[in-house]
């Protein structure tokens, strides 16, 4: 007999975008697109009729997500019927008594592991037992104990937090562990990357769209069967975009326009009308880089869904060799001056730069 | 250090072109965009190339570009300088990628490039920080003395007086520290405070940031109201689930309580039906004595009692009615004699009276009770001892009568009067059975109607059992459980109603990820607007402290030599120049001292103090060897200052190399006048 399901978990419903991740204007759609990438995995799981869904965690973003999510969930959950849905509840999404979960009434194909020690659920005529406890506050400082299980069912865990981080404030789960209670699947969340374990049969299910520029590579979700002899596990990649972080390093040649052509140089193998870049520009620029990353930005947006330029150049100023070659004379002493002051190193910085730039402004550069 | 030869070989407008150079005074002579301004840069580009001296990676300055020439694809040039003793040719190649630097002793032909320092900005030595002790920078700005373009409207005292900390100490007259002091306020003017709100850059992004605070806050507080409102709402409809359960409990009371009423009904109606059973159980006995014919029964009856009377006559005894009632009506009196009397006597308060009249009373009673235990004596025919104390009238007439009595009492089939009175007793209780059942029939019906018989009997029907445990409640109390367990729940409905609204009406607030996503944006151009105010606030306090800064001592050798210097050019009438402590430059004049602010002198003369100055840096900068280049610096000058000038040229040309660039013939004319001899150059 096979059992077949999948596993999703890191959904974050409602998430909120920081501006170092995606443009403002992108961030709305970024949670649509969110939304139907989860909608269309569910979808799948009706139509090809798996045994179940469980999602591990972190469905909501709760500080965030709206009452229209909820029942927008919740009616996609209901169509989904008979399929049922096994769910626990994250960090992001605690079930405690504010929680957002209580905000609707959940189908009755909906199963939520409610209780923050692990409790089982018996499908017997699957022989299965799925065990799950669910998150009722942000953090969790405790490392997680495991439930007893007998071999004469099949066992799944359902479990939320870290994996083999000592000290960690999220429930972590040690491996050796689960390599000697022989679960026959442990599906995790938490780590918004998808990861396969070969010490024992389980995986990091993965944000199914990626949350930020941290999260490379693929996503998407776990396709799991379960058979009397053997587990096999099969990443399937659905995010309908990814986040690319790119380094361009200034040449002191560079110009606006080479540096257009550097950026386009390395996104061309890529997809930059569909996905989310990130270039970091680093090295010596003369003067303020801030009108350049302007006229970059208004090069290269036509031809990028999203693009972010980070500046992390340096002002292109030698001061030790000013104040070496100026001594005593007022660029000398303005270097001193400044770099003996007790101001913030950031504000101190701005502040030589800014002094020089504007005591050389009369000279030929 | 002297130059003595230039290889132009590709430079600018130069192809191929050389120059040879004196020891002394070199005139370089060429009309406007001859080449004067390039063979200048080719001077320094040789010695220091074309590279931004401020910055940390190898940059070109414009001059670069500017001196690359259009058609060919050379730049590249050479110089023969000797120093030391020794002559030398320094060679470069301009071209970007292909650059090179190399320096050759010509006694021998050695390369001596790398004797000299490398610079790892440059990525190539620099000759001319070996050969002049002296950056590029101080190079430019002590080693050329150009014209001043001075403006009509310039207030060129002024400006040699704020420039000369700078000219002093920079050597330059570039560098101001009130300009660039001015510059950065600008700059802060632009970005603004935050306090100005509604005419700077920094003002409207913090009133912004502010108004996005506040409606963050509104929402955080909205979403934890909402928040809150869910639990309530879950924990009224818990409850409304709880009330639901004990109302259908209750339901089922009031239908317990309905059964007991309409049992009790019922059981009324029950009652008259058993009240009828028995009747008819009753009639069932009598109607035996329907076809009973009683016509005659007062005829027996009268007989009867005539009967008694004869018997009652023949014993000499009144009826026994009449003596019983004699019995009963005697104690009576005395009885009620006495009551009146206890009355009396107790109204009146006689003790005595009272006792006499209670018993009294109480002997009259029972003196009434033993009367009416004797039994009247009946008067039976068969009675013998009526019979034996009859007189013979009598006894025929009690005879005839009998015979009489035991005719229709054998009429009726009655063997004695007994029975005759017995079915007498019968057929009246018959009628009045009949009668009662009429009677109650109607009554079952009125009954019947008034507690709708046949719903009742459905009703108890349907009607569940009331169980043995459950305790007796009254209607009332039942009604009145429900009707508070309704009205909480209708409370409860209406609340759970608002809250739901109350709800609804949060998701038309906008979204909280919106907002923080706009903060976000908004807070990162205000941190950099802050920053950068800071750097501008904190630079400006920077340019001004040293700007106030008091020169205790401000190189007096520079001031003597400018003195001296002056003092030549001016014939003497200013022989000394001193700088006070707010940098006001005064000249001593005359032998009388007199001290002069710069300010009160010509401008011409002004002129000769800043060309004295350019000179005194010169003089003191840098190798002492260092050729002096000028740009026609007495362009403004009378004829008297050019002659003074030009003449304290040539006594400098006998000690340093000079390279004069004129493109006026007539200060060709003046050098010849004044014997100076220039090693002419025509461009």
């Amino acid at each position: 007999m096979e059992i077949r399901f999948f596993h999703l978990a890191d959904i974050h419903i409602g998430k909120c975008y920081s501006t170092h991740c995606l443009s403002h204007d992108h961030a709305e759609s970024r949670r649509n697109e969110t939304w139907g990438t989860f909608a269309r995995i569910c979808g799948k799981a009706k139509e090809e009729a798996v045994d179940f869904i469980l999602i591990a965690g972190d469905l909501f973003d709760s500080h965030y997500c709206s009452l229209q999510d909820l029942l927008g969930v919740s009616e996609m959950f209901a169509s989904l019927s008979p399929t049922p849905v096994y769910m626990i509840a994250g960090n992001h999404d605690p079930l405690g008594e504010k929680s957002v979960y209580h905000w609707v009434k959940w189908p009755k194909n909906v199963t939520l592991f409610s209780s923050q020690q692990f409790e089982k659920i018996e499908l017997e005529e699957k022989k299965l037992n799925i065990w799950g406890k669910s998150w009722n506050l942000k953090e969790d400082h405790e490392s997680c104990k495991l439930p007893g299980i007998t071999s004469d069912t099949k066992n799944l865990l359902l479990h939320h937090g870290d994996l083999d981080q000592e000290g960690s404030l999220y429930a972590n789960l040690s491996s050796q562990t689960l390599q000697e209670q022989v679960f026959d699947y442990v599906a995790l969340g938490h780590i918004h990357r998808p990861k396969i374990f070969k010490n024992f049969t389980g995986a990091y299910a993965g944000s199914p769209e990626p949350l930020d520029f941290g999260e490379f590579g693929e996503h998407g979700y776990m396709d799991v069967r379960i058979t009397d002899s053997d587990t096999e596990i099969e990443f399937v990649s659905e995010s309908s975009r990814k986040f690319v972080a790119l380094q361009i390093e200034v040449a002191a040649t560079d110009s606006v326009l080479t540096l257009a052509s550097k950026i386009r140089s390395q996104t061309k193998d890529l997809q930059p009308d569909q996905d989310f870049f990130k270039i970091t520009v680093e090295g010596y620029w003369e003067g303020q880089f801030e009108l350049a990353a302007s006229q970059l930005m208004a090069l290269l947006q036509p031809e990028f869904y999203d693009l972010a330029i980070l500046d992390k150049t340096k002002p292109d100023l030698n001061v030790e060799r000013l104040e070496q070659v100026y001594g005593d004379s007022a660029i000398g002493r303005y270097i001193r001056t400044i770099q003996s002051s007790d101001l913030e190193e950031t504000v101190q910085k701005e502040a030589l730069y800014v002094g020089l730039e504007a005591l050389l402004k009369g000279k030929n550069r | 250090m002297r130059i003595t030869r230039l290889d132009m070989q590709s430079f600018g407008k130069f192809h191929q072109d050389h120059w040879d150079f004196s020891p002394g005074f070199n005139c370089v002579f060429g009309s406007n965009e001859a080449g004067k301004s390039t063979m200048q840069g080719f001077l320094q580009g040789m010695f220091y190339g074309f590279y931004n001296p401020y910055t940390k990676t190898r940059r070109y300055t414009p001059a670069y570009d500017r001196f690359r020439p259009w058609d060919h694809q050379e730049y590249r040039g050479s110089v023969h300088y000797e120093t030391d003793g020794d002559a030398y040719r320094l060679s470069r190649n301009f071209i970007k990628g292909d650059e090179s630097v190399s320096v050759v002793r010509l006694s021998d032909g050695e390369e001596i490039t790398n004797q000299f320092p490398y610079n790892g900005t440059y990525r190539t030595i620099v000759p001319g920080d070996a050969l002049f002790q002296m950056s590029g920078l101080m190079f430019q700005n002590t080693v050329y003395i150009q014209q001043r373009l001075v403006k009509p409207e310039d207030d060129f005292a002024s400006e040699v007086r704020d420039n000369f900390v700078s000219i002093a100490e920079d050597f330059s007259e570039d560098v101001s520290v009130k300009n660039a002091v001015t510059h950065l306020q600008d700059q802060l003017e632009k970005v603004g405070s935050p306090s100005r709100q509604k005419t700077s850059a920094l003002g409207k992004l913090v009133a912004e940031l502010s108004n996005l605070e506040d409606e963050r806050l509104e929402l955080l507080r909205s979403h934890a109201q909402m928040r809150d409102w869910f639990v309530m709402r879950r924990k009224l409809e818990e409850t409304n689930r709880e009330l639901d359960l004990y109302f259908q409990q209750l339901e089922v009371e009031e239908e317990y309580c309905k059964r007991v009423i309409l049992e009790k009904d019922f059981s009324e109606l029950e009652e008259t039906k058993e009240r009828i059973r028995l009747l008819e159980i009753d009639h069932a006995k009598v109607d035996g004595y329907r076809d009973f014919d009683d016509s005659e029964s007062e005829e027996i009856m009268e007989l009867e009692s005539q009967l008694r009377y004869l018997k009652d006559r023949m014993r000499g005894e009144n009826s026994q009615e009449e003596e019983d009632q004699e019995w009963v009506r005697w104690p009576l009196l005395p009885g009620l004699i006495s009551l009146i009397t206890v009355l009396l006597f107790y109204f009146l308060a006689f003790p005595i009276g009272i006792y006499v009249g209670l018993g009294s009373f109480v002997g009259s009673i029972l003196l009434f009770a033993w009367v009416n235990i004797k039994q009247r004596k009946s008067v039976d025919p068969n009675d013998d001892e009526g019979h034996s104390i009859l007189s013979v009238a009598d006894r025929r007439e009690y005879e005839r009568m009998l015979a009489r009595l035991y005719a229709h009492c054998q009429k009726a089939n009655c063997s004695q009067l007994q029975e005759y009175k017995k079915k007498i007793t019968g057929k009246a209780r018959l009628v009045e059975v009949e009668r009662d059942l009429a009677h109650l029939d109607e009554v079952f019906e009125v009954q019947w109607k008034e507690k709708n018989g046949n719903l009742l009997e459905m009703e108890l029907r349907r009607l569940p059992v009331i169980p043995a445990e459950w305790r007796v409640q009254s209607a009332a109390e039942v009604a009145e459980e429900c009707k508070k367990n309704r009205q909480q729940r209708k409370e409860n409905e209406l609340e759970i109603e608002w809250l739901k609204g109350m709800i609804a009406s949060k998701e038309e607030d906008r979204s909280l990820a919106r907002v923080e996503e706009e903060l976000g944006v908004l807070r990162e151009k205000a941190d950099r607007l802050h920053l950068k105010r800071k750097g501008l606030l904190a630079a400006i306090e920077g340019l001004e402290q040293i700007a106030g800064e008091v020169q205790e001592q401000f190189s007096p050798e520079l001031t003597s030599n400018m003195g001296e210097t002056l003092s030549f050019l001016t014939n003497g009438k200013y022989r000394e120049v001193r700088i006070g402590r707010d940098f006001e430059i005064r000249l001593v004049e005359g032998e009388l001292e007199r001290v002069v602010p710069v300010d009160e002198v010509s401008a011409a003369t002004i002129e000769l103090v800043y060309f004295a100055l350019r000179l005194s840096i010169h003089s003191l900068s840098g190798d002492a060897k260092t050729p002096l280049f000028l740009d026609e610096p007495f362009s403004q000058f009378d004829r008297e200052r050019h002659v003074q000038s030009l003449r304290l040229l040539a006594e400098y040309a006998k000690r340093k190399q000079v390279i004069f660039f004129t493109s006026q013939e007539y200060e060709l004319d003046l050098m010849h006048e004044l014997n100076m001899s220039p090693h002419l150059i025509q461009l």
